[in-house]
């Protein structure tokens, strides 16, 4: 072969790395996230009068999810798709909000964002706890008497907001205990179901129940349960206990119908809201509304009627968005929740130690339960409870304890990518002792 | 304190005329519509092309490395009609053991529960194995007692399980775990030892030494002659290859007349059955002094009783006999002199590597060995 066709060939070997390079999928996805983010904030900007908020967030919020995807990696061997639907679902968020700020005189998107910062914080706390803490032994039961004073919290000192007193104020700021008590109740349940130690997780499950119930915050009692439920029979693959623990929920709902008032009414709204339209179904109507007239492609970013709908910045945010892009997007907003189940799944899978594999699994199924609990509610598949949406949703307590499930999910991606950095280069090394010969090794 | 924040950055305004009126925000916004939609879709199915990919990706790891996360082997010693004796089970690094099939370790002896027994592998103490409620079971003889004393397995280690009997061969944490105490051993070893005079206890040391010195011989020996085998191979491979491109070069490719097809090296398998005394053809010195006296392949590691002391609870030091102590008294080892079969009838003696490391069986056992024997498998390599 002569000199030219080497360097044509050395070039056109150039040339396809350097393009499977670019297709690299992280890339590719992650650049059309902050082209999609970039676009859709400046042109809120342009909604009514200029202001700078909004290109500050369409630089801030692609960098944001470009630095968290691709850098975060660099630090962990974290999971990047998971990242990036992470991203840019709480990006939706900012979005939305800051959208629906525009002539309210609110400034929840800005906060949104805010939090969103904090939640990645958040995030790289609890890859690097379930990264680096080996021995929980003692960790566990300090998390668990911690996380049982925190839940028990608001009853002493608690707010009340929508009908649960379930949120305290500290410095000025409105901390809801339960959604972060949901970090250590995955904790606790995988520690000890890991263990086969019986007692304490049940007792801690029992308790949080209880406190829960007190509360009347209702929504994250069934996220705990069915979580609690889904690991136990995750861990002892004990059919007639999880059968029993389902005919228990069962039992439960029908008792909680038969004496409560308020749940005969949530369920008669959710058969027929139409009857209750002025009343207590005005928000399940509006909502349907919202959604049917944003049709296939939704009337457009920044229009639309969203503030109609009560309580639209969380437990709605989902019929919002159905409204400003449409039924197709709504379903692909959906399908980004079932990559990221699935990816969670895979991930639980992977691992090595049942401690991880629980945890993963925890965490993947408490989102996905909650993200269930939540649009099922707003599309009238089961009576509407008062959780957020995953990411999406107003709040921060919500969005950072969303984040440091995606954290812990995270971390036992990282630990799985160590343990097969390890089983390639237990094989490598072999393959090279075999093959290499005797004075090369010495 | 956000909203502290936030309140600051919207007191910053922009000029109130560079507003774009509200019908062609509106109409801009529904044109964008489709914009956003499409790069959703686009964001969706590259999201889940990656998953499936990695998906793919993932399974393509599981063949090539289908002992990923398995921390070894149990070896079936007795396991009745339905497990044959020398069946290696993969050990998870956690699982359940019981005559399901839905356990990890499938046993379906008589005596063994459906779901007997649990265990979880410790990387400082050993293969912790804990029976289920009402279920009993025994390992090295030491049978268990309360879940506050669980059993912990070595390499080595026997399990006693209903009417079955496996031993662990560990892939890994031998650094951590060592080999197995063998108590039951250890105890009577102990009193001999007691009532050896110093003179034996020499000779005794002796005997182990050379023993071990012979057997590392004999392993190295093997080693270089598969070396050789693949050189020569190698060789061939590329002498193949040479004439090949002789061949097309001259047009002639396709005749075949490029020049007599050369015959590939045939694998000697013979090298490993040599009986003793016979010696290989270009076998180095020094080799040679080395060359085993006798054996096959896999030749089993000479008795604990042989190698060097152990016993004493200590940890195994670099260089020291990484394996489990042997049953075989010195009378039974010279008994089976002959490596046959039975050398290794428990199948535990030659620590394997993990097979996942390779592709095929040959690649692994000749790996193994290199790599097992230059550590004494008391390294993880790292």
């Amino acid at each position: 072969m002569s000199r030219r066709s080497q360097a044509r060939a050395e070039a056109r070997r150039a040339a396809q790395s350097a393009r499977r390079l670019r297709r690299r999928p992280d890339r590719m996805l992650v650049s059309a996230i902050m082209l999609f983010f970039f676009t859709a904030f400046l042109l809120v900007s342009f909604n009514g009068e200029l202001e700078w908020e909004g290109f500050a967030l369409a630089v801030i919020v692609p960098v944001l999810i470009r630095l968290s995807t691709m850098w975060v990696p660099r630090l962990f061997p974290a999971d990047k798709l998971l990242l990036a639907i992470a991203n840019f679902l709480c990006a939706l968020g900012v979005l939305i909000l800051y959208t629906t700020d525009r002539g309210a005189g609110t400034s929840r998107g800005i906060q949104q964002a805010i939090y969103y910062g904090a939640g990645i914080i958040a995030m790289l706390a609890c890859i690097f706890v379930v990264r680096y803490v080996r021995r929980w032994g003692f960790l566990i039961k300090v998390v668990m008497l911690g996380a049982a004073a925190l839940l028990a919290l608001p009853l002493a000192i608690g707010t009340e907001q929508n009908g649960a007193t379930n949120w305290i104020n500290i410095a000025g700021t409105s901390v809801q205990p339960s959604e972060l008590v949901k970090l250590a109740l995955l904790l606790i349940l995988s520690w000890f179901m890991s263990r086969r130690r019986f007692l304490p997780w049940f007792a801690f499950a029992v308790f949080s129940l209880l406190v829960l119930m007190l509360q009347q915050d209702l929504g994250t009692a069934l996220i705990y349960y069915a979580t609690t439920l889904f690991l136990f029979y995750a861990s002892t693959g004990n059919l007639p206990l999880t059968g029993l623990g389902l005919v228990g929920a069962g039992g439960a709902a029908v008792l909680g119908y038969m004496m409560f008032a308020h749940v005969k009414k949530r369920v008669a709204i959710w058969r027929n809201p139409w009857i209750y339209y002025e009343t207590s179904g005005y928000q399940i109507v509006q909502m349907l509304m919202a959604i049917a007239s944003g049709g296939l492609f939704g009337v457009g970013l920044g229009l639309g009627a969203p503030r109609v709908i009560p309580v639209y910045f969380t437990d709605c945010i989902f019929a919002v968005i159905c409204e400003q892009f449409g039924v197709i997007f709504g379903a692909l907003v959906l399908a980004m929740y079932v990559i990221l189940i699935l990816r969670g799944v895979s991930i639980a899978s992977a691992a090595r130690s049942s401690f991880h594999a629980l945890l993963a699994m925890g965490a993947t199924v408490m989102l996905g339960i909650q993200t269930f609990i939540i649009i099922g509610g707003v599309l009238k598949l089961i009576p509407l409870t008062g959780v957020t949406m995953p990411f999406v949703s107003y709040g921060g307590t919500s969005l950072v304890s969303c984040m440091g499930l995606i954290g812990l999910i995270q971390g036992v991606a990282s630990v799985n990518q160590d343990d097969l950095a390890y089983d390639y280069e237990i094989s490598h090394t072999l393959q090279e002792e075999a093959l290499m010969p005797e004075a090369d090794r010495e | 304190m956000p909203s502290e924040i936030t309140d600051f950055l919207s007191s910053i305004t922009l000029p109130g005329d560079l507003a774009v009126p509200a019908e062609i925000y509106e109409l801009i916004a529904q044109a964008a519509r489709y914009w956003f939609l499409l790069l959703m879709a686009i964001i969706v199915w590259r999201s889940f092309r990656w998953y499936r990919r990695d998906r793919r990706q993932a399974k393509k790891r599981l063949k090539l490395l289908p002992d990923a996360g398995f921390v070894g082997e149990m070896v079936v010693i007795e396991g009745g009609e339905a497990l044959k004796r020398g069946q290696a089970l993969p050990v998870p690094r956690e699982g359940t053991l019981g005559t399901l099939r839905t356990n990890d370790l499938c046993v379906p002896v008589e005596g063994v529960a459906r779901r007997h027994l649990w265990f979880r592998f410790d990387e400082d103490e050993g293969l912790r194995v804990e029976p289920m409620r009402g279920q009993t079971a025994s390992v090295d003889g030491e049978p268990f007692k309360s879940r506050r004393e669980p059993l912990y397995m070595a390499h080595g280690s026997r399990l006693y399980v209903g009417k079955a009997q496996l031993r662990l061969r560990l892939f890994a944490g031998f650094e951590g775990t060592g080999y197995a105490p063998r108590r039951d051993v250890e105890a009577t070893a102990g009193t001999e030892r007691q009532d050896e005079s110093p003179e034996q206890a020499q000779a005794a040391a002796t005997a182990q030494q050379q023993a071990m010195q012979q057997w590392m011989a004999q392993q190295q020996y093997m080693m270089q002659q598969q070396l050789w085998q693949q050189q020569a191979m190698q060789q061939w491979m590329m002498q193949q290859a040479a004439l090949q491109q002789a061949a097309g070069r001259n047009g002639q490719a396709g005749d075949g007349a490029g020049g007599e097809e050369a015959e590939p090296p045939v694998r000697d398998d013979s090298i490993f059955m040599r009986p003793a005394g016979e010696r290989a053809p270009a076998l180095p010195e020094e080799m040679q002094a080395a060359e085993p006296t006798g054996g096959p392949e896999n030749a089993t590691p000479p008795d604990e009783a042989q190698g060097p002391d152990l016993s004493g609870g200590s940890q195994p030091e670099e260089g020291d006999w990484p394996y489990a102590p042997s049953p075989r008294s010195d009378a039974e080892w010279e008994e089976l002199a002959c490596f046959g079969d039975e050398m290794d009838e428990d199948m535990t003696d030659a620590a394997a590597p993990p097979r996942s490391a390779y592709v095929g069986h040959d690649e692994a056992e000749r790996a193994k060995r290199k790599v097992w024997d230059r550590y004494f498998g008391g390294g993880r390599g790292r």
